[in-house]
């Protein structure tokens, strides 16, 4: 038999006092995602050189005043490059989790009200998408539409359905299962504004924490397309472009790819680790 | 002395949110003692606090000696023994409290061998010896099988035996039957029962449902919010309560043989420690309560047979009925 | 408190008609490629404004009988008939759901997940009363739903708390509210008090008496336990693997238990001078 009866029924004033007993760590992982935004929307205020078009007399230059983080062996300033490349490397991610969660979501509540055989074909029709590796997909989107951002966005979103909808279904049936769903069905309420209603919001925060993870999972894979050449087009600037930077690297040059791998680490975990936070806001790690 | 003596026990989690108040009991050898109350009296807490379990963070004060030594001072590996041999505890939900993936035979002979040094061969003897008196058939073929292929009342007696194997001399049964059926109820209680005056244990019986621990208890420490209000006999106490709450509690429950126009009902919710009101726990659902209820605290009080936490219990003693009797 | 209603105000209790009738029932489960059956045979009728009591242990199939009733499960065989028109199965367009609402409803054993975590009290009931009185004005629902969460007791306070900072005898009335809301002619009550403390076990039932009194509506009451029955059933069912063993008036067949079931159950329900007894068919060699 449980020990707490009354539980303090001033819930706005829980809130504000469960975000201030936040884990340093997670207060961290919001401050990185906090700078890595804003570096992105005044990348242009900010950045003190263009990110491109840089003269090959600079190239390699060492850290310096004028260029904080040095220059790559095109010439273009490192930090501005990384400014820059704060854009594409963070909007990316942004369209392959909406996508995933426009498609996966719908399909896992579709498939956990209904069971049977709806169940099954889903299950079935993602289960063939969970065996194509993300690259073929991306590789085989790349030689139809060209490269870019979309191609990779594309690629990297329909690999992450399957997930996502796994997840979400796993959920939904066992919020389906319990008593007030089952009341909300025999009052007759009609299907789709139970799942909307009720179920949905009720899955809401299990599905934004597996959205945050999977931000940050995104984020790494679209730079490993970047990388491997199948995402955004050199020169522009990306952090998976300045990782994969190979003149640079050739030249004994690591600033680059170094500074932006660190980008990408950083705001990786930082997505995890505030998703994780988000799934269960009472844990202590 | 007793076997078992809790004095004054406190516990808070953090320094603010108490949980338990100034608990003093005793249980000795050969003696059953129910505690019995409703959610948030604490009674769950003290059962594991005689383990030396708290919840995180907690304060504790005050004293838990088993046979005369202090249970809080011990170290860990004292600890551990006194957990292995001395001390055994049966759980609401048996299928909970047993690794699923390990057979029955298992989980007895490892119990046997890390509380009386058995060998594999002794430990399986024993551990046939004990599901025969745990009234389990065909107890050879039983220790190869596994939890689930029992049924809750079975694998009750299954922790039964585990809990007389490791030579306890003291158990704690929290709720053992609640999550059982009517019919096997009866069963267990009865097995727990001559199981304790066989072996001469003790038994602490932790349940919600007062006419189930008068069937089997020696006395009965009534609690609420956190503290002891009544204990006495178990059968003077169900006939002739002292405490206001104990008399509710009684006369709430409806009876199977009979119908009432209307149970006796207790208004509002019942309250644990830490949202008690001031003065007595029960004042605001106490249909006796006085001023003096609302201001002051009342002392545990020695009366003729057992203790009781009231300020009007000497007042109140001819006009207390729960309405029930338990001898007829 | 005003919960009369308006299509069966002013009729004395238990007149006689049969509100439900059920014929022949049969559910059988697959559970790893073995038939199990979880009812059989199962037929009983329930009169207007009398309380139906059906006891039985795990496994007697109670609980899949609140679910066939409901529609939720579907029968292999038998009728379920209620108010006289017979309901064919597997119909779950949500029109038709809404027109059974207003003939049964039902309130669950844990009030810990039979409320949705994110609705108050208030819009739990106001959610109900717009699905089924869409006519009515903002305004009369809202009065409605006060009517309502005052005849179940719930304290104004506590009208728009989520349910996490409710007590669960404090939920157990909002699902009562919520089941009352759509004024239905049946209320089954699938072991509704068994997760609450003895003393709001008792307001909880005091409460249910009220109510049927006030309303004339009939209850299907399920549990296990016989004490609760006894102070709520006019008459019971006892149920085992599926079947019904013994039927009657709720105190001669608990007072005078005909089949040995009905008496094991009944010899071994704690009650005062009780002495829990061995059953003939167990075993224990007296230790030496």
């Amino acid at each position: 038999m449980s020990i707490i009866l009354e539980a303090p029924s001033n819930t706005g004033r829980t809130a504000t006092r469960r975000l201030r007993r936040l884990p340093p760590l997670t207060w961290a992982a919001i401050a990185v995602i906090a700078v890595a935004v804003l570096g992105a929307l005044f990348a242009p205020l900010l950045a003190p050189h263009s990110p491109t078009g840089g003269d090959i007399l600079d190239q390699s230059l060492p850290m310096s005043a004028s260029h904080p983080l040095g220059t790559d062996a095109a010439g273009n300033d490192i930090l501005s490059r990384l400014l820059h490349g704060a854009r594409p490397s963070l909007l990316g991610p942004l369209f392959v989790v909406l996508l995933s969660l426009l498609a996966g979501v719908p399909l896992a509540l579709a498939s956990a009200w209904k069971g049977g055989w709806v169940d099954r074909i889903i299950g079935r029709g993602l289960d063939l998408v969970f065996c194509f590796p993300s690259v073929l997909v991306a590789a085989l989107i790349v030689v139809v539409a060209g490269r870019g951002l979309t191609a990779a966005v594309a690629a990297i979103a329909i690999a992450y359905i399957p997930w996502t909808a796994r997840i979400t279904r796993t959920a939904a049936l066992r919020e389906r299962s319990k008593p007030y769903i089952v009341a909300c069905y025999v009052q007759g309420q009609s299907a789709l504004s139970i799942a909307l209603r009720h179920l949905l919001p009720n899955l809401a925060r299990m599905i934004i924490a597996q959205a945050t993870i999977s931000f940050g999972f995104a984020l790494v894979d679209l730079a490993m397309l970047s990388f491997v050449g199948l995402g955004i087009d050199p020169p522009a600037p990306d952090w998976g472009v300045m990782v994969g930077d190979t003149t640079s690297i050739v030249q004994g040059n690591y600033n680059g790819p170094l500074a932006a791998g660190m980008c990408i680490v950083l705001l990786g975990l930082a997505f995890t680790f505030l998703g994780n936070t988000i799934s269960d806001p009472d844990k202590e790690d | 002395m007793a076997l078992l003596e809790l004095h004054d026990l406190a516990v808070s989690a953090g320094r603010r949110r108490p949980l338990l108040e100034r608990i003093t009991l005793t249980v000795d050898s050969g003696e059953a003692l129910g505690l019995v109350g409703e959610s948030g009296s604490g009674k769950s807490l003290t059962a594991r606090a005689i383990l030396k379990v708290f919840p995180n963070n907690s304060q504790v004060s005050g004293r838990v000696t088993f046979d005369g030594d202090s249970v809080l001072d011990m170290d860990a590996s004292a600890l551990q023994r006194y957990r292995r041999t001395q001390v055994a505890m049966i759980f609401q939900d048996p299928f909970a409290a047993i690794n699923p993936l390990r057979s029955i035979g298992d989980f007895l002979a490892e119990g046997l061998r890390v509380s009386q040094g058995l060998n594999r061969r002794a430990a399986e003897e024993r551990a046939v010896q004990l599901l025969d008196s745990v009234g389990i058939s065909r107890a050879r073929t039983r220790l190869r099988h596994f939890p689930h292929e029992f049924s809750g009342g079975m694998l009750q007696r299954v922790m039964i035996a585990g809990a007389l194997g490791s030579g306890a001399r003291l158990i704690l049964a929290d709720e053992p039957t609640t999550a059982l059926d009517v019919s096997i109820q009866a069963e267990v209680v009865l097995l727990l029962d001559e199981l304790r005056k066989e072996n001469d244990l003790a038994l602490l019986f932790i349940t919600h449902d007062l006419d189930l621990a008068v069937a089997i208890c020696d006395r009965i420490a009534v609690m609420y919010a956190g503290r002891v209000v009544e204990d006495r006999p178990a059968v003077q106490l169900y006939d002739q309560p002292r405490h206001p709450y104990t008399a509710a509690l009684i006369g709430c429950r409806p009876a199977v043989d009979e119908r009432v126009d209307r149970l006796a009902s207790i208004p509002g919710n019942p309250v644990s420690a830490a949202t008690a009101p001031n003065g007595c726990s029960f004042n605001e659902r106490c249909s006796h309560a006085v001023d003096l209820c609302r201001l002051e605290l009342p002392d545990l009080t020695a009366e003729a047979d057992g203790r009781v936490r009231c300020h009007r219990s000497v007042e109140l003693a001819e006009t207390l009925v729960s309405g029930r009797r338990w001898t007829a | 408190m005003t919960v009369q209603q308006t299509h069966h105000a002013n009729e004395p209790r238990a007149t006689g008609t049969a509100v439900v009738e059920a014929t022949g029932l049969r559910k059988t489960f697959r559970l790893d490629h073995r038939e199990f059956v979880a009812v059989d045979n199962v037929s009983f009728d329930v009169l207007r404004g009398e309380c139906l009591g059906l006891v039985g242990e795990s496994g007697s199939g109670k609980t899949t009988v609140a679910k066939l009733l409901l529609g939720i499960e579907r029968p292999d065989a038998g009728s379920i008939t209620v108010n006289g028109r017979p309901r064919d199965h597997g119909v779950t367009k949500a029109r038709e759901r809404r027109r059974r609402a207003r003939e049964t409803q039902i309130v669950f054993q844990d009030p810990y997940t039979s409320l949705d975590p994110r609705q108050s009290a208030h819009q739990a009931v106001m959610e109900v009363l717009r699905l089924h009185f869409g006519e009515l004005s903002g305004a009369r629902r809202e009065k409605r739903a006060d009517e309502l969460l005052d005849a179940v007791g719930l304290d104004t306070r506590r009208r728009h708390a989520l349910p996490i900072n409710l007590s669960g005898g404090q939920r157990q009335r909002i699902g009562i509210a919520r089941a009352l809301a759509a004024e239905p002619d049946v209320i089954i009550l699938d072991e509704a008090v068994s997760g609450l403390d003895v003393s709001i076990q008792a307001q909880v039932l005091n409460l249910l008496a009220d109510l049927q009194a006030e309303t004339g509506m009939s209850y299907i009451f399920i549990s296990h336990d016989l004490s609760v029955i006894r102070q709520l059933a006019d008459r019971v069912i006892v149920m085992r693997d599926g079947t019904i063993v013994e039927r009657g008036q709720t105190a001669k067949v608990f007072d005078d238990p005909q089949h040995p079931y009905t008496q094991m159950l009944r010899a071994a329900a704690p009650r005062p001078g009780w002495r829990p007894e061995r059953r003939a068919a167990e075993s224990r060699p007296q230790a030496t």
